[in-house]
C-alpha cells in the first residue's frame, strides 16, 4: 500500500499524463463507490488494465472511495429507492426489467443504482478537477516543495532512496 | 493506440485462453465431482454419474450413468438414470437464480441390482420419512394379507383355537366338583358310622324295654332318656351341618355345569362372529383380485411423493430479498413481469421410464420458488403409453399458498392391463384373466390430509378355479356369472400413513349366483366346523363324568347317613318321649283317681261317724 502511494507521488512528480492519472482515480471512485460484485465494475476492472491508466493512482483511489462509500451507503440507498419508486421513472424501469441484461446490471438494487448514477456524473468532472490539479501541482507547488529543507533532508534519507527505486 | 496498454491486452488474452483450458479438461469432472457429492448428501447414499458434458450453446450440461442408490438397500439402486440433459439460462445464473428451461430425464430405471454395495454417507439412527413409510407400508400390506388369509381356512384349524370357553368351563367344573366330593366326605366324617348307630340302638332298645310302673320310674327313664338325649345332640349338630354341605355343594356343581353347558354355545358364537358370511367376507374377494403389486405401487408412489414434498417446500418460500436490508446491503425493487424468475425456476422437466412393459413419461411444469409470496401453481403429468393414446394419465396440480398445500391428482386410464394372477382363496387357486379395466378418480392432500376416492372398472374377466379346495364348487359356480365389477378404492387419513379401504359392487353382482352357493358352501363349512366342534366338547365334558359319579356317591353316602340317624337315633328318641308323656300322663291319671277314690272313703267314713 506505502508502496502504491510512493507510486503516485512518484507519478505527479514525473512526467506522467495527468490524465492517466485523472482517468485512474475517476475510474478508481466507480469501481469504489458502486457495490463491488457487479458486472459494471468487471468492466470498469478491465479498462483499467485494457487502457493506459495509472494503475497505483487506481488502486489507491478504489480503497479510498471504498471507505468514503461505507459512510455514503444509506445516502446511496435513500437516492436509488426513491428513483425506482418514481412515478415518472416506472415505466422506464418496468421496461429495463423484462430484459436480462439489465437486470445482470443489478440496475434495480437501491445502493447499486444510487452509488452508480453518483460516480457516473462525477466521473467527467472529476477527472477533469484532477487533471488541472495536477497540471497546477506540477507548474506551481512542485518547484516550491523541492526548493523546501525538509524536501531537501528527506531527499537524503533511505525513504527518499526507496521512493527513487521505485518505477513510475 | 497509445492509449492502449498492450501487456494488459496480452494478460487478458493468457487469462481467456487459461479459463478456456480449465473448462475444457476440468469443468466436466468438476461438475461430476460436485453432482456425485451433493447428489449423495441429498439421497442420503451413494450417487454415481458416469460422466458430465458441458455445453455452452444452449448453455447446459448433458450428465450420462447417474446411479442413485437405495439408502434403505445399498446393493440396489433406487433409481438409474442413463441420459439426463439440463438446459439452462445462463443471465439468470448470473443473477444468482438457477433457471432450467428443460430437464430431459429418460429411460429411467427403478430398484436395479448394483454392481457393488452402496456406500452411505453416514450410519443415521432415524429412518428417513420414506423409509419410514414404506416401512408402514409394508406392514400395512402385511397385515391386510393376514386379514384376507382368515377367510374361511379349513374346519381342523378354526377348531385348534375354538374351544376355549368350553376348555375353560370343563376345567372349572372339574375344579368344583373335586372341591365338594372332599367338603361332603370331611362332613361325613363326623356324623355317626355304623357302629355308632349301633350303640344308640341297643341303648334306645333298652329304654324302650324298660317297664314304667311308678312316678319313681317314670323319673328315673327320664334322666336316663335325657343322658342319651345329651349324647345325641352333638351327633344331631354334624347331621345338620353335613346336610347344609351336601346342598351347598349341589348349588356350586350345578352352577358349574350350568356353566360347562352354555359355554360351548358362546364358542360357537365367537366361531360364527369371526368366520360370517356377510358384505365384508364377500369384498375380500375383491381386495384379492387387486393384488399384493398394487399396494406395492401405491407405497412406491407415496414413497416418491413425500421424498419430493420437502424439495416443494424449499422452492415454496424465498422472500429474503424482500426483508428489510441491513446497513449498507442496499435493497431489490422489483416491477411487473410476465415471467418473473424466481430463486429456482424449472420450466419444463420429462422423465421417462419403463414399467410393465409400457412406456411411461411424468412431466412438470412450473417448479417455481417465489419472491412476492405470488405462488404459482405446479402441473405435472404422468403418463402411461403414447400421448394422445395414453393408457393411464394422471394430472398433478401442486399449489402452495399463505402456509398451506393442497395437491390435487386426476386420474384417468382406459384399457390399463392388468395381468392374470393366482389367488389363494381358502386352500383353493383361482386364476383370474381380467380384460383391459379403466380407471378414473381423483385423489386431494390438504396439508398432509388426504381424501382420495378411485374407481377401477373391470369390463371383462374370467375367473378360472383349480386345485380341490373345498371352496373350488362355490368360487367356480359364483365367478362363471361374473362379467363386470368395479373396485373402489378410498384413501383418507394423513399422507405418511394412509388408510386406504376398498369396496366393491362385486358383491352386487355375484349375489344373484354367489350369495346362495356361498351360503350353502358357508353352512356346509359351518355344519363341518359344527360336528368337529360337538366331537371336542364330548370329549370335554367326558372328562367331568369320573368327578361327577364320585361325588354322587359321596352324597348318596352322606344322605343314607343323614336318614339312617334320623330315623334310627332321632325318630326312636322322639317315640320314647312321647312314651313316657303319654306313661306321665297315665300315672298321674291313675294317682288322680286314687286319691279321689280315698278322699271320697274318707269322706264317707266321716259322714258315718257324725250320723252315729
Amino acid at each position: 500500500m506505502i508502496q502504491s502511494i510512493l507510486k503516485i507521488f512518484k507519478a505527479l512528480n514525473s512526467d506522467v499524463g495527468p490524465w492517466q492519472i485523472a482517468f485512474a482515480a475517476a475510474m478508481g471512485m466507480i469501481i469504489g463507490l458502486t457495490p463491488l460484485w457487479s458486472v459494471h465494475n468487471a468492466i470498469v476492472l478491465l479498462l483499467a488494465f485494457l487502457l493506459r491508466v495509472h494503475l497505483a493512482t487506481f488502486f489507491v483511489f478504489w480503497l479510498l472511495f471504498s471507505a468514503i462509500a461505507y459512510l455514503l451507503d444509506p445516502w446511496f440507498h435513500q437516492l436509488g429507492l426513491s428513483l425506482l419508486n418514481n412515478d415518472s421513472l416506472e415505466s422506464l424501469w418496468t421496461s429495463l426489467y423484462q430484459q436480462d441484461f439489465w437486470q445482470v446490471l443489478h440496475f434495480n438494487h437501491t445502493i447499486t443504482l444510487g452509488s452508480f448514477l453518483v460516480a457516473i456524473i462525477a466521473f467527467v468532472p472529476f477527472a477533469v478537477a484532477m487533471r488541472l490539479s495536477i497540471v497546477r501541482y506540477r507548474a506551481s507547488l512542485l518547484p516550491w516543495v523541492n526548493k523546501m529543507k525538509v524536501v531537501q533532508m528527506l531527499k537524503g534519507s533511505r525513504l527518499f532512496q526507496l521512493y527513487q527505486s521505485i518505477e513510475g | 493506440m497509445k492509449f492502449i496498454r498492450w501487456t494488459g491486452l496480452v494478460g487478458l488474452a493468457v487469462f481467456t485462453a487459461i479459463l478456456l483450458v480449465i473448462g475444457f479438461f476440468f469443468v466436466n469432472g468438476w461438475a461430476k465431482q460436485g453432482l456425485e457429492a451433493s447428489g449423495t448428501k441429498a439421497n442420503g447414499a451413494e450417487v454415481d454419474v458416469a460422466s458430465v458434458q458441458l455445453s455452452l450453446s444452449p448453455l447446459g450440461f448433458k450428465i450420462n450413468g447417474v446411479e442413485v442408490a437405495d439408502s434403505g438397500k445399498p446393493t440396489h439402486n433406487a433409481a438409474v438414470l442413463p441420459n439426463v440433459q439440463v438446459e439452462l439460462s445462463l443471465a439468470q445464473l448470473f443473477l444468482g437464480n438457477l433457471r432450467i428451461h428443460n430437464l430431459i430425464i429418460s429411460d429411467v430405471e427403478a430398484d436395479v441390482e448394483r454392481k457393488q454395495v452402496a456406500r452411505l454417507p453416514e450410519a443415521s439412527e432415524e429412518k428417513s420419512a420414506g423409509e419410514s413409510i414404506a416401512s408402514a407400508g409394508k406392514a400395512k400390506v402385511d397385515s391386510y394379507t393376514d386379514g384376507i388369509a382368515q377367510q374361511l381356512p379349513f374346519a381342523s384349524s378354526v377348531l385348534d383355537g375354538a374351544s376355549a370357553n368350553t376348555r375353560q368351563a370343563v376345567t372349572d367344573a372339574g375344579t368344583v366338583l373335586a372341591s365338594s366330593k372332599d367338603e361332603v366326605t370331611t362332613a361325613i366324617s363326623k356324623v355317626p358310622n355304623e357302629s355308632a348307630l349301633a350303640d344308640y340302638k341297643e341303648q334306645i332298645d333298652a329304654l324302650e324295654n324298660t317297664e314304667i310302673s311308678s312316678l319313681d320310674d317314670l323319673a328315673d327313664f327320664r334322666e336316663k332318656l335325657q343322658a342319651l338325649q345329651s349324647a345325641v345332640s352333638s351327633d344331631k349338630a354334624a347331621v345338620a351341618e353335613l346336610k347344609t354341605v351336601v346342598s351347598d355343594a349341589v348349588k356350586a356343581n350345578a352352577e358349574a355345569l350350568k356353566d360347562v353347558a352354555n359355554a360351548p354355545g358362546e364358542d360357537w358364537q365367537t366361531i360364527v362372529e369371526t368366520y360370517p358370511l356377510n358384505e365384508q367376507g364377500l369384498l375380500k374377494v375383491a381386495d384379492l383380485l387387486l393384488g399384493e403389486g398394487v399396494w406395492q405401487k401405491a407405497e412406491k408412489a407415496i414413497y416418491w411423493y413425500n421424498k419430493a414434498k420437502p424439495w416443494l417446500a424449499k422452492v415454496r418460500l424465498n422472500n429474503d430479498e424482500d426483508e428489510k436490508p441491513a446497513r449498507g446491503v442496499g435493497q431489490f425493487v422489483h416491477f411487473a413481469h410476465p415471467d418473473p424468475t424466481a430463486k429456482f425456476q424449472l420450466d419444463t422437466g420429462l422423465v421417462s421410464f419403463v414399467s410393465d412393459g409400457w412406456p411411461w413419461q411424468l412431466m412438470v411444469e412450473n417448479i417455481r420458488s417465489t419472491t412476492d409470496g405470488a405462488v404459482q401453481p405446479v402441473y405435472l403429468k404422468l403418463r402411461r403409453g403414447e400421448e394422445s393414446n395414453e393408457a393411464l394419465l394422471i394430472n398433478g396440480v401442486l399449489e402452495r399458498s399463505g402456509g398451506s398445500s393442497v395437491d390435487t391428482f386426476t386420474l384417468t386410464g382406459r384399457g390399463v392391463a392388468f395381468s392374470s394372477r393366482d389367488i389363494n382363496v381358502a386352500g383353493a387357486k383361482l386364476n383370474w384373466v381380467p380384460e383391459d379395466a379403466d380407471v378414473t378418480g381423483e385423489i386431494v392432500s390438504t396439508d398432509g390430509e388426504l381424501e382420495g376416492d378411485i374407481t377401477v372398472s373391470f369390463p371383462a374377466n374370467q375367473f378360472t378355479v383349480l386345485g380341490s379346495g373345498d371352496v373350488v364348487g362355490y368360487l367356480q359356480s359364483a365367478f362363471q356369472s361374473v362379467n363386470a365389477f368395479n373396485i373402489d378404492v378410498q384413501l383418507s387419513g394423513e399422507v405418511t400413513s394412509p388408510r386406504i379401504s376398498v369396496s366393491s359392487d362385486i358383491d352386487n353382482k355375484l349375489s344373484a349366483a354367489l350369495k346362495n352357493v356361498a351360503k350353502e358352501e358357508y353352512q356346509a363349512w359351518l355344519a363341518d366346523v359344527e360336528s368337529g366342534f360337538n366331537d371336542n366338547v364330548a370329549d370335554l365334558t367326558a372328562s367331568l363324568d369320573g368327578p361327577a359319579e364320585e361325588f354322587t356317591g359321596e352324597e348318596s353316602l352322606a344322605n343314607f347317613r343323614i336318614d339312617s340317624f334320623e330315623q334310627q337315633v332321632e325318630d326312636r328318641i322322639q317315640a320314647l318321649e312321647d312314651k313316657i308323656s303319654a306313661k306321665q300322663k297315665e300315672l298321674e291319671n291313675k294317682a288322680k283317681k286314687a286319691a279321689e277314690d280315698k278322699a271320697k272313703e274318707e269322706a264317707g267314713k266321716l259322714i258315718d261317724k257324725i250320723k252315729f
